[in-house]
């Protein structure tokens, strides 16, 4: 892309896409002036996640159960098919009936069918994801039966009408005034606002609705082939009332939790607690096997019928995608939807269909089809937290930007995605024209413009551009023989603050390195974030085909953006699926993971600590969380005499690359809603000034929190005076 | 309500009957109001297949529907369990009630704690639609 015809042929293009946006922009306003539930939603998701990192950590064999899960779950995908013959043929012979699915209008049929011939008024009901796929109170309450939710949450949003907002918690956003005034309005008497009194209520009044139900459906959690049973977990013991009282009983299950035998299925079962509720294992887990009154005398309290609906609609489609298949390896364990900035902020009602969430996108996207992950779909903000916490270590980012192409593909594509896909080129030309660049993009009218024209928010600061690049610097240095390495610059160290560049080459050339910098352009993340994955494409194999020589003599290649360093070690590797971008991804590494490898080679370290005084806190970005167990930049600067105080923050800051520069409700308010944790939480260390080796995170925390962000590097090349 | 054979070995039912407490046996409940008669009982006791050492787990297995009941229906519960009886740990459990399940449709109830939520605010609640306390009595 010339840079020039950038701007123009975005004012150009068609208005596309706009019509989902707009709708979004509407509810993300509703939530956002929510504040009572975006702090019930960020509480509670926050206190989830905390505990199943607690309790992960408690246990010596949580890191082996994780892995026998993701096998577990691996291994039934690829044996979907012989797995749910083996459980079909086994379920029928304990006395179930198995009907199978294609669609979920066949399922439902086949329910409202079950209901009529047993002359059925009313429905029992467990939590179900897969019910609410099919929408199936509506439809039964639609053909005259009665459905009433058992489980606290969804019985809460029964009564209020709402759908859930969250995999595990489904009333996640509510609080217990309100759902104390949903029972009080719904039973006409006082309730308090006391979580306790409420469930004294909810236990008396469902009691009575248990003992007269004529039929329970309950969704099951894991199925098993070997022995043809259903797996159901709950703490309430609604299930276990579900399952017995009524004469009838239906289970309605999606092919992809069929496992192969009872021990993996614990197996699962546990991974899943440790997840979804932060419990070793929760207070109940039944495993039912079919009718239990083969004797023929008809006891009281005994179940007659057992129903199975196999639910496909479009799983099987899935499971045979290369890609998409790992959609199915997922627990609805929620994790994703506990520490996703954005969902944190605006719920599930405005983050989700039926189902919410990170892997709401792509479940949406083949339960419900692409219109309907369309309206949600551009709140991720591709800063990859989601995949670092799914227990299956399921790629779900990579997942989300495939919607999105597939989106942009049929909807067409937002002027501004298209114009921030094209990112670097407008750096390019921001460089090349500096400084009446970055004179023009600090005047308020030429930002009016652009917020009008192309949707850039005119409250964003730009970081300054250099007319002077690292390239040319580069380019003049005498350097004396060294080993090789290759420098990958990105945009930001060589367009917008060659110090870091210059740093990261002073440091390296200390070290006994002669620093290359081979043809390369910018990473192209933001093509990611915006489904412009052809582009992006285009861009990893140019870097790829520029850094492979390099690679195959083993020649380290080293980014100092974070983002940077991501791309070549994982995301090229995962979207090329190329010999060439493995072999750039095994020699790819990380500047601050590589100096921590060299710091015998450094000059004394004695030195170092006189130089500086006072507190920094550190803000560690997403992309380093992803290639890293134990972070090194705080240890480097501890290392160098600094005093560094981590905030108490697992996650984004919000700007999400390039999401932060949009206008208004469609990137920049919420960007800055994201935010506010981590500066309030960066406030509580009293630091001096921040430190982070991201660009655009240091964008973000500047404008939020009006401190100086310094780069790690910076600070690192100081103290070893070398600048 | 008692449910369970352990139940009968340790004779629960003429101790309780001794106290002048109104006991019922499952195996005994045969008329239609059978459930009704669990559901108003204030205590349920049951026996268990095993124990599971490391995560305090009991495992009920129950093919009446009744006796599942004793342990879902009234407020408490206490389980019997023998001592012999005890595994270390979940892996253990699919090998050693895997065979005794095979013959009928046995259901499987894994408990490791009694009823709760944390459906409102996180805040945690005990006896939502199941005992609000479980006991757990080691024999021998």
């Amino acid at each position: 892309m010339r840079s020039h015809t950038l701007i123009l042929k975005s004012i150009m293009l068609r208005k596309s896409g706009r019509i989902h946006h707009d709708l979004l922009a509407k509810r993300v306003e509703e939530a956002l002036s929510n504040q009572i539930q975006r702090r019930a939603v960020l509480t509670a998701t926050r206190h989830v996640r905390r505990k199943s990192l607690e309790i992960y950590s408690k246990f010596s064999d949580s890191e082996k159960l994780l892995a026998d899960s993701r096998r577990i779950k691996r291994e039934s995908i690829s044996n979907l098919r012989s797995n749910v013959a083996r459980f079909i043929s086994k379920a029928e012979s304990n006395g179930i009936t198995v009907y199978a699915a294609r669609t979920k209008k066949d399922a439902v049929d086949y329910i409202v069918r079950v209901l009529t011939r047993t002359n059925a008024q009313t429905v029992v009901k467990t939590k179900s994801m897969t019910c609410e796929e099919l929408e199936l109170n509506q439809h039964l309450s639609d053909a005259g039966f009665t459905v009433i939710e058992t489980d606290l949450g969804e019985r809460i949003l029964q009564m209020a009408g709402q759908k859930p907002s969250h995999l595990v918690a489904p009333a996640v956003h509510l609080t217990s005034s309100q759902v104390a005034a949903i029972f009080s309005k719904s039973l006409g008497v006082e309730v308090p606002g006391v979580a306790e009194e409420i469930t004294k209520i909810a236990r008396k009044t469902l009691r009575q609705v248990f003992l007269a139900a004529d039929v329970g459906i309950s969704g099951a959690n894991l199925a098993i082939a070997e022995d043809g049973s259903v797996l159901i977990v709950t703490n309430e013991g609604n299930e276990r009332l579900v399952t017995s009282l009524p004469a009838v009983y239906i289970a309605v299950i999606g092919i992809e939790k069929i496992v192969s035998s009872l021990s993996d299925a614990l197996k699962l079962t546990q991974a899943l607690c440790m997840s979804a509720t932060a419990q070793r294992m929760t207070s109940y887990i039944s495993i039912i096997k079919g009718p239990n009154d083969r004797t023929g005398i008809s006891l009281p309290g005994e179940r007659h019928e057992t129903h199975v609906v196999l639910l496909d609609n479009g799983r099987s489609e899935i499971a045979e995608d290369e890609f998409f298949r790992q959609a199915l390896y997922c627990l609805k364990c929620g994790s994703c939807l506990n520490v996703c900035p954005t969902y944190r902020e605006v719920g599930g009602h405005v983050f989700g269909s039926t189902y919410t969430g990170p892997i709401g996108i792509p479940w949406t996207s083949f339960t419900s089809g692409y219109g309907a992950a369309a309206e949600f779909a551009p709140l991720c903000v591709s800063c990859g937290i989601c995949k670092l916490a799914c227990p299956e270590d399921i790629n779900i980012p990579i997942l989300i930007a495939k919607v999105k192409e597939t989106i942009v593909k049929s909807e067409g594509q937002l002027p501004v995605n298209w114009f921030l896909s094209h990112y670097e080129s407008f750096v390019r030309l921001m460089s090349r024209t500096a400084p009446i660049s970055n004179r023009l993009l600090s005047n308020s009218t030429f930002r009016w413009l652009l917020e009008k024209t192309v949707g850039i928010d005119r409250r964003r600061r730009f970081p300054k551009f250099e007319r002077k690049t690292f390239e040319g610097w580069h380019r003049k240095q005498k350097q004396r023989d060294g080993t090789d390495l290759v420098y990958f610059v990105d945009t930001y160290a060589n367009l917008n603050n060659s110090e870091i560049g210059k740093a990261t080459f002073s440091i390296l050339t200390r070290c006994g390195y002669k620093v290359l910098l081979p043809p390369q352009r910018g990473s192209g993340m933001p093509a990611f974030l915006y489904g412009e994955l052809p582009l992006l494409k285009e861009t990893a194999e140019f870097n790829v085909n520029s850094l492979l020589p390099y690679a195959r003599q083993g020649i380290p290649i080293v980014a100092t953006e974070p983002t940077a360093a991501f791309c070549l070690r994982e995301l090229y590797p995962e979207l090329l699926r190329t010999e060439d971008s493995r072999t750039v991804a095994k020699n790819s590494y990380e500047m601050l993971g590589f100096l921590r490898d060299l710091w015998d080679k450094l000059p004394p370290k004695t030195e170092l600590s006189r130089k500086f005084t006072g507190k920094v806190a550190y803000h560690t970005p997403c992309h380093t969380r992803a290639l890293y167990t134990n972070f090194p930049g705080p240890a480097l600067l501890r290392e160098a005499g600094l005093q560094v105080e981590i905030p108490d923050f697992e996650g984004c800051c919000g700007i999400g690359g390039t999401y932060g520069y949009k206008k208004g409700l469609d990137g920049f308010d919420v960007s800055m809603a994201v935010g506010e944790e981590l500066f309030d939480r960066i406030r509580d260390t009293k630091p001096e000034y921040v430190v982070t080796e991201s660009s655009v995170c240091k964008i973000q925390i500047e404008q939020g929190l009006g401190l100086k962000v310094k780069h790690p590097l910076e600070i690192l090349s100081e103290a070893f005076g070398l600048r | 309500v008692i449910a369970g054979t352990l139940t009968n070995q340790v004779q629960i039912e003429s101790a309780l009957s001794a106290e002048q407490v109104e006991v019922r046996l499952t195996s005994d409940l045969k008329s239609p109001d059978a459930v009704k008669r669990v559901e108003a009982a204030d205590l349920g006791i049951t026996d268990a297949l095993v124990g599971v050492a490391e995560t305090g787990t009991v495992i009920l297995v129950t093919e009446r529907e009744l006796d599942r009941l004793a342990s879902a229906l009234p407020p408490n519960h206490i389980v019997l369990l023998e001592r012999g009886q005890m595994i270390g740990s979940m892996d253990e459990v699919a090998a050693f009630i895997g065979r005794s399940i095979q013959e009928s449709n046995y259901t499987v109830s894994v408990i490791t704690g009694p009823s709760s939520t944390a459906d409102i605010e996180e805040t945690l609640v005990r006896g939502v639609h199941g005992p609000h306390s479980l006991y757990v009595v080691i024999i021998g």
